[in-house]
């Protein structure tokens, strides 16, 4: 006989106190003077022998209880020799193991590995085994071998696929191999953290197999955090150089989340420190760097907490010195002097919201004000950008703005605010008056944006960059036939709100709204200068920032010729490292979102996956104990465990009724 | 009063016993005047003793000569004047030593006829001490006198009880040593074969003698509260019996019961008065139901 708490027979040292509560307390006869002796019959003394046997008998439940009761919790079972030498020379096991993308979580892999090697290691001696990993296709790593060793080395070389995993066509193959072993009794044990999304897309169960039995062992994390990093920016020096770094940080998971963070440059670590995020919570965190770095080098960001995925635990940012971006704005006042005037970056009479929106962007943009009437081609072509807010131009102006795209500058358009639109055409847009509503519940919602273009990424939820600015003025534009002008971003109504157009070398945009807070809410809204910045990092080129992706966000790859398809090896699913203009960045390619919803499935559906074995013979009671590790087969050791209470129990019962009568 | 009569004659049962009077059944050898009645009419005694006047002797038995040269009233008392001549015979065997709470049975049965010795002295009744065992080891003359109670107190106060029984054959002994009718007052706890104390017990009464028992038990004996094994022990003959308490418990009841009534049954044939005394009931509630019985 075994126990499953061998440990706790040593309380069998306590049925000393039944005994020793016996000698103490036994009532030894009290010594008496009684004259009338007489009076008592001879056999008087059977009832004292009578009372002694009582008590022995009574010494004897209480010493029998106690060890009923140490046998019963130490939890006896029999260890069927039988079985096991049956067993030993008839089982057949598969191991299929769950390789998706969510199994790289955490340290889910490496605990599946360690439960392999348990059931491995308590297998009967030459019990044959195999290896099926649950990929996006089920593989058969290993065939069925009675070589253990085939296997853990198999373990130790595979990793986790970027794929989703259909659990059941996966156990379906399981099932297949194992209805192939020479055995009598077959086990498929499925290795997996039982994700919600591996199950939900079928409601199938697998398929059984005679004499093939199911047992499910699922893998969980202890913290499944998921946080990630969604951005690094430069913290820049008077000097110019980057004396900190600014990391935007989102915590993903439904609990509050510690972040170690690192920023490292090419192997040296510059800088760490430790974000607490409250769960959902996004924040950016400015890290001190311990030496300034400069010049053209990589920055990496790193959280080194091993939570969800590993992959957007990292953001490396090629950092380069670069000159801030010249933009001249050039508005159209009227008469208005738009000249600089002394002591301050911008002119009086400049518009207030673009103003505020640049200053914003410190020093990666140098804007420059004018007036139509002071540029010239020269003057145009020393800025990679130039922003054109107001109201009509004069053709000349407009032809000059044409050769300076088509040289490759970039024009970001504002209109007037109810004038005509002299450089729709530019665009591409034909305009046709005005849109005006009177009332907010009236307002237009921008609600759809191009995935391409500038305002491609997207958060999380989906949303963009540019979010869903209101108008209850704007330009009535739409594309002019045969232009090859491409709306960015419409209104619920599908009015235009942005257009994009290349001419040439450069590139066109025209916003539909004027930069006026009684158009729209744009400019109002805090987005205004980011959407601003990033259009003018696109639109000049010269501001981009080579990053990863996280999973789920989609990368626009605007490569040098636009018609050249992607590498063949972008259709598999992973991670892929993007070189262009001499930069290298990570992209994620078809990776499921879905396999970063780390929620398991439910308990039923879980259980469903074992249904089929059903029709089979009872694996439990087949299976060796050691098959279990230290664990005996359970309900085997409950039975007896509960025949031991019962016993113990009328033993009590009895003891009572002797030790009532006794006392009588 | 000497110390040795202080250890029997409790103040509180005195005080009590003060007004009472010793009254028999049987005719008593003696001139009793409204009381007692003396077996011997007419025949001349012999001069006894004076004694002095207490309230309530006859006037007509004052000596008148006696007054007349001490002017304190002197009655004369003879021999056979004698309202009673008793015999108190005290068990001095070893078992009545067994005592379960204050009062050994000894102690009890001393008492109680210490109390009867005072108030047979207050009626200048003559009375005897036999203490008895195996054979009589204390015997007095019946006096009537107040140096002969203390006598009697003083020799029951050294008697040890230790001896065996053999209370049948000292009983005979005591019979055949009685010469004059009177009282015998045996106290005892009759732990002898019943039939052979009957038989010397009608001894005893053979000759006109009133014979009063006072069985004296123990509570413990009467009621055998023990609990839980006990090893009980004989005092007289040493033998040791184990027993569980509880389960003997009514057996032995029954068998007290039967020999307390097999007395009690005899002696009424025989005309014996007979008593069971409860050592720890109060002495003198004994007494009294005694003394009330002879009214």
């Amino acid at each position: 006989m075994l126990f499953v708490n061998a440990l706790f027979l040593a309380a069998a040292g306590t049925v000393l106190g039944p005994i020793l509560f016996h000698l103490l307390l036994r009532n030894r006869p009290k010594r008496q003077i009684l004259p009338t002796l007489r009076f008592l019959s001879d056999a008087a003394p059977q009832s004292y022998a009578a009372h002694r046997l009582k008590n022995l008998l009574l010494l004897v439940l209480r010493a029998a209880i106690v060890v009923l009761l140490v046998t019963a919790f130490a939890r006896p079972y029999l260890q069927r020799e039988e079985a096991a030498q049956r067993a030993q020379a008839s089982l057949g096991v598969v191991f299929a193991l769950d390789a998706s993308l969510s199994m790289g979580a955490s340290r889910r892999w490496d605990a599946a590995r360690a439960r392999i090697e348990t059931l491995l290691g308590g297998l009967p001696a030459s019990t044959p085994a195999a290896l099926v990993l649950l990929d996006s296709t089920p593989e058969l790593v290993v065939a069925a071998t009675t070589q253990i060793g085939a296997i853990n080395a198999a373990l130790r070389e595979r990793v986790p696929g970027n794929a989703a995993t259909d659990l059941v066509a996966g156990l379906n193959t399981a099932i297949e191999v194992a209805a192939g072993i020479e055995a009598e009794q077959k086990i498929v044990y499925v290795v997996s953290d039982f994700q919600n999304t591996g199950l939900e897309s079928s409601a199938a169960v697998p398929r059984g197999a005679e004499g093939v039995s199911v047992v499910t062992v699922p893998i969980d994390d202890t913290r499944p955090g998921n946080a990630a990093i969604l951005a690094v920016r430069p913290g820049r020096s008077a000097s110019g150089d980057v004396s900190s770094v600014l990391v935007d940080l989102a915590n993903f998971d439904d609990r509050d989340a510690s972040l170690p963070l690192a920023i490292t440059s090419e192997g040296a670590e510059l800088g760490r420190t430790s974000v607490d995020l409250k769960r959902n919570e996004r924040r950016s965190v400015e890290v001190p760097l311990t030496s300034a770095a400069a010049g053209e080098r990589l920055l990496e960001a790193r959280i080194e907490n091993e939570d969800a995925l590993a992959t957007d635990n990292a953001f490396v940012y090629v950092l380069e010195r670069k000159e801030a971006v010249a933009l001249l704005v050039i508005e159209r006042r009227g008469s208005l002097s738009l000249a600089p005037s002394k002591g301050s970056d911008f002119p009086p009479g400049a518009n207030p919201y673009l103003a505020s929106a640049l200053a914003a962007l410190g020093d990666e943009i140098r804007p420059a004000w004018s007036d139509p009437l002071s540029v010239d081609a020269a003057r145009l072509a020393t800025f990679p950008v130039a922003i054109i807010a107001g109201g009509a131009f004069e053709d000349g102006f407009l032809a000059m703005l044409r050769g300076y795209v088509s040289a490759g500058g970039a024009v970001i358009a504002f209109p007037p605010a109810d004038q005509a639109v002299s450089v729709a055409e530019l665009a591409g847009a034909e305009v046709d008056g005005w849109t005006r509503l009177d009332a907010e519940s009236e307002y237009r919602l921008v609600t759809s944006v191009n995935p391409r273009g500038p305002f491609a990424r997207r958060d999380r939820s989906g949303e963009s960059l540019l979010g869903h600015p209101r108008a209850l003025r704007y330009v009535n534009a739409r594309p002019s036939a045969g232009s090859n002008a491409v709306v960015l971003a419409e209104f619920d109504d599908g009015s235009p709100f942005l257009f994009e157009r290349r001419e040439g070398a450069g590139l066109f945009y025209l916003f539909t709204v004027p930069l006026d807070s009684s158009a729209s809410d744009l400019v109002l809204r805090a987005a205004f200068a980011p959407v601003l910045y990033e259009l003018i990092a696109y639109a000049s080129d010269a501001a981009k920032t080579d990053r990863a992706y996280t999973v789920g966000e989609v990368a626009a790859v605007a490569n040098s010729e636009p018609t050249a398809a992607p590498p063949a090896a972008w259709r598999e699913p992973g991670f892929h490292k993007v070189i262009r203009a001499g930069a290298e960045f990570s992209v994620a390619v078809n990776i499921d979102p879905a396999e970063s919803d780390l929620a398991p499935a439910a308990a039923e559906r879980i259980a469903a996956l074992t249904s089929s074995s059903r029709a089979g013979v009872d694996a439990p009671g087949l299976l060796p104990a050691a098959l279990y590790g230290v664990e005996p087969p359970r309900d085997e050791a409950w039975r007896i465990w509960a025949y031991l209470l019962v016993a113990a129990l009328i033993l009590m019962g009895g003891e009572s009724l002797l030790a009532s009568r006794t006392a009588r | 009063m000497p110390v040795a009569t202080r250890r029997f004659l409790d103040p509180a049962l005195l005080s009590r016993l003060g007004g009472m009077e010793l009254r028999v059944r049987t005719v008593v050898e003696g001139m009793l005047a409204g009381l007692h009645r003396s077996p011997y009419r007419g025949l001349s005694s012999e001069f006894s003793e004076y004694r002095e006047y207490q309230p309530g002797d006859e006037p007509g038995r004052i000596d008148w000569k006696v007054y007349a040269r001490s002017d304190r009233y002197y009655i004369k008392e003879f021999e056979d004047e004698t309202n009673l001549s008793a015999h108190l015979v005290l068990d001095g065997s070893a078992s009545m030593g067994f005592g379960s709470h204050s009062l050994t049975k000894w102690q009890y049965g001393g008492l109680l006829a210490a109390s009867l010795a005072y108030v047979l002295q207050l009626q200048n009744d003559a009375m005897a001490l036999v203490v008895l065992d195996e054979t009589i080891r204390v015997e007095t003359q019946a006096k009537s006198t107040r140096g002969h109670l203390i006598n009697v107190i003083g020799a029951m106060e050294r008697v040890t009880p230790s001896r065996g029984t053999r209370l049948a054959g000292a009983l005979h002994r005591v019979a055949a040593r009685i010469t004059r009718k009177g009282l015998v007052v045996l106290v005892s706890d009759l732990l002898d074969e019943p039939a052979d104390v009957i038989a010397a017990l009608r001894h005893l009464q053979f000759g006109g003698n009133e014979v009063v028992v006072i069985h004296v038990l123990d509570p413990v004996e009467l009621r055998f509260d023990f609990e839980g094994p006990m090893l009980f022990v004989d005092p007289e003959t040493k033998r040791e019996t184990v027993a569980l308490a509880e389960r003997v418990k009514q057996e032995y009841l029954a068998a007290i019961k039967g020999f307390i009534g097999l007395y009690s049954e005899e002696m009424g044939k025989s005309n014996i008065l007979y008593s069971v005394a409860d050592t720890s009931q109060p002495l003198d509630r004994a007494l009294f139901a005694f003394l009330n019985r002879e009214r």
